[in-house]
């Protein structure tokens, strides 16, 4: 369990996020959404220690937990299977065994083909793929996501959408990921929380009761609509409603 | 499809070199008709350097002269390369180092390497030394301010990344400082290799009765000009050579992933990152 408890942090003078209490239970994936500035990516640094909150604490009982950046942020002179290993040698996993689990992930994640490769010679959305399998490698059981998907054009993000839910539900990973694009929130997560813009505080809650595997198209752009239809989300990414008020 | 690109990219290679031969061709035609204009103590023709040249080698003066300028240059700067890296990582690492020591380094590479020939023979006098000290003091320079700047642009994005999955400090120097210094080390290394074969060469000519330099002051004071052009072709087939045979396959073989290769598919996906990229520039 990942609990956040009362999280309040400022640069300077500038409260970036306020009072964020909330929990990442085993399993369960939440998605922190709201505008640009609202503290997301701070949220992720302090879940991932990268930041120590100026008030409140958080408390991680995972035993591993696995992170991905924007960017791929892979070692440009390692191959893709050295890459995807980086975590278990860290962990001083044998040679031949982090080799045949790297192997491994890479035939899962469709790099087969590139495991020699160098991230120059790969694309975006296959540098992506090798820095989920670096995250999927050391067996986290908690793993952070900053909008890893936002530089991939709509096919591509797409496919490594469906990629990671498949994955997600092998594993039995939780997580908490980060993104400003609400469709994608709900195509991934089970909670949804909205933050507003500076200073971030949470303005709104939502469980999903529908599993992944049944959120279809039509779905997810329902859901979409409606959370834009409520007041505090709508506030939150600066939303106005152009068919209310005149009409 | 791949096929016809690398077709493509055969064809160009192909031509680059047929035109690169054509201006080395051209160069040796013009040379050839100058002699014809000129006397042969101002320019004997290529025929005569080329004659010389293989007499030269005959006598066996060639290969061991060459070994002498190989190490005066090579000496010089393996003396300069080991504390010149040390020097800068410690710099990059530490501001007070880089404070106490970027300045000096700065005078160092003002002077010229033609002053320090001066001092080096006062101190060392005629011989192997003072060619050796020049290259090393000439060349301490490039190789500091190489490794400085390695270690002061190590990517702070990928440690952040080594934080978060827990690697160890001494995984952080041998796949992170140590790849990411090596790539900006290389570079320099060829730059300072380039002016420690001239600076030898210098430094022999005027200060040591060994090496191509002291060799070309003999053939400038027995007024053998086409002995003289055939110890300058010896010191230019000297360093592309050390260039072609041992540095680029050194490099081939420390840096692999700074080869050029095929990309693989998906070319609106790398585009878009490209174009990222670019943005956040």
């Amino acid at each position: 369990m990942l609990t956040f408890s009362n999280i309040c942090h400022w640069y300077g003078a500038t409260v970036v996020v306020d009072q964020i209490s909330f929990q990442v239970k085993p399993g369960q994936v939440v998605a922190l959404t709201g505008p640009s500035g609202s503290g997301k990516t701070t949220l992720l640094h302090i879940a991932a220690q990268l930041i120590t909150p100026a008030q409140g604490t958080v408390e991680n009982q995972f035993r591993q937990t696995a992170y991905m950046f924007q960017e791929p942020r892979l070692l440009p002179w390692r191959t893709t299977i050295d890459n995807i290993a980086l975590g278990l040698k860290a962990r001083r996993v044998s040679r031949t065994v982090r080799q045949q689990i790297a192997w491994n992930l890479a035939e899962r994640l469709g790099l087969g083909a590139a495991h020699a490769h160098y991230p120059h010679q790969l694309s975006g959305g296959m540098r992506q793929r090798v820095a989920l399998g670096r995250a999927l490698a050391i067996n986290a059981d908690l793993l952070l996501m900053d909008e890893p998907f936002s530089a991939l054009d709509v096919g591509r993000r797409r496919e490594l959408q469906d990629l990671l839910l498949r994955l997600l539900a092998e594993y039995g990973l939780a997580v908490l990921f980060v993104s400003h694009d609400l469709a994608e929130a709900v195509r991934l997560g089970d909670e949804l929380l909205v933050l507003s813009s500076a200073p971030g505080r949470i303005v709104y809650r939502w469980q999903q009761d529908c599993p992944p595997p049944t959120r279809d198209d039509r779905y997810i752009y329902a859901t979409v609509a409606a959370l834009l239809q409520t007041p505090s989300v709508m506030s939150s990414f600066g939303v106005h409603n152009h068919q209310g008020g005149g009409a | 499809m791949k096929g016809k690109a690398n077709n493509g990219d055969r064809n160009t290679a192909w031509y680059a070199r047929c035109v690169s031969l054509a201006g080395i061709t051209l160069l040796l035609v013009l040379w050839h008709l100058a002699s014809l204009v000129y006397n042969p103590v101002v320019l004997p023709s290529p025929w005569a350097t080329v004659s010389v040249l293989v007499t030269l080698t005959i006598e066996g003066q060639v290969i061991p002269t060459a070994l002498i300028t190989t190490a005066h240059a090579l000496g010089g700067f393996g003396l300069a390369a080991l504390p010149g890296s040390m020097l800068g990582i410690a710099a990059g690492i530490n501001l007070w180092v880089r404070w106490l020591v970027w300045p000096v380094v700065t005078i160092f590479q003002g002077i010229p390497p033609i002053a320090w020939i001066v001092l080096a023979l006062l101190w060392f006098g005629m011989g192997g030394g003072t060619p050796v000290f020049t290259v090393a003091v000439a060349t301490l320079p490039i190789v500091f301010v190489g490794a400085l700047e390695g270690t002061r642009t190590v990517d702070h994005t990928l440690l952040e990344m080594a934080y978060v999955f827990r690697i160890p400090r001494r995984m952080l120097i041998s796949d992170i400082y140590l790849p990411h210094l090596l790539s900006y080390l290389f570079p320099v290394i060829i730059a300072g290799l380039g002016i420690a074969w001239k600076v030898a060469l210098m430094a022999e000519l005027l200060a040591a009765n060994s090496g191509i330099g002291a060799k070309l002051g003999m053939a400038r004071i027995n007024l053998d000009t086409a002995a003289a052009m055939a110890w300058i072709a010896v010191a230019v087939l000297l360093m592309f050579t050390f260039e072609y045979v041992v540095l680029h396959p050194l490099k081939r073989w420390l840096e692999p992933w700074r080869q050029p290769a095929p990309l693989m598919d998906m070319p609106v996906d790398r585009m878009n990152h490209v174009v990222r990229s670019e943005l956040v520039r």
